[in-house]
């Protein structure tokens, strides 16, 4: 990953994505958003919107690494995990 | 003041308090006296909050035999255990289930590798993690 998409990573917001990131990227980035901050808002649409892009393989993929990535940041967290 | 400590409801009061904090280990001190027969408390109180609590990570050397095999072999994965696993050790079957379900999710499967990593990152900056 380039110094520019990192940085765009961080930002808040959408708008420099568009410079950095490929379409299948930010809908990716997009459902990341919506699943690790508002789960219970996700609708079919949202699904629909990565259907774009994506098979029912990899969106099943794709959920189950936003899942697990959450729940170890909630474990290192919520424990207090020392950095290395 | 003095003789508002020893008015019966205040000692009353002030008992279970001093119990409640030593028991959070907050500081308090405490003075004696006596007022009209009858013996009181004055606490001053320095409120810390709770107890220093830290979790510890469990060691290979400290580690029982299912945690010291996992450590193995997570070592000859990826060259060192991490904090996170070493977390995760307090629970021995939570850490083999765990790194089990993690090795099956980063699988080759059909979503790219790249794609994978960049929501797992993104995710990471959410959460304001640095792990």
């Amino acid at each position: 990953m380039t110094d520019e998409q990192i940085a765009a990573l961080k930002e808040p917001g959408s708008r420099r994505r568009a410079e950095v990131f490929t379409a299948e990227e930010r809908a990716i980035l997009r459902f990341t958003d919506l699943l690790s901050s508002y789960p219970g808002n996700i609708d079919p649409s949202d699904l629909d919107a990565l259907g774009e892009h994506f098979n029912e393989e990899q969106i099943v993929e794709l959920v189950l690494v936003i899942a697990t990535a959450n729940w170890t940041n909630r474990v290192n967290d919520g424990l207090q995990t020392p950095l290395s | 003041m003095r003789r508002s400590f020893s008015r019966p409801l205040w000692r009353i009061a002030a008992l279970p308090f001093v119990g409640y904090l030593g028991q959070t280990g907050v500081a308090l001190a405490l003075g004696a006296g006596q007022d009209e027969g009858l013996p009181w408390l004055a606490v001053v109180v320095v409120c810390q909050g709770g107890r220093d609590v830290q979790i510890h990570l469990i060691e290979k050397d400290q580690a029982g035999p299912l945690v010291q095999r996992l450590f193995d072999a997570l070592e000859r994965q990826s060259g060192s255990v991490s904090n996170f696993n070493k977390m995760l050790a307090h629970k021995p079957d939570v850490l083999r289930a765990f790194n089990q379900l993690s090795g099956a999710i980063w699988a080759e499967g059909t979503l790219v590798p790249k794609l994978k990593e960049l929501a797992y990152l993104r995710v990471s900056i959410l959460n304001g993690c640095a792990y």
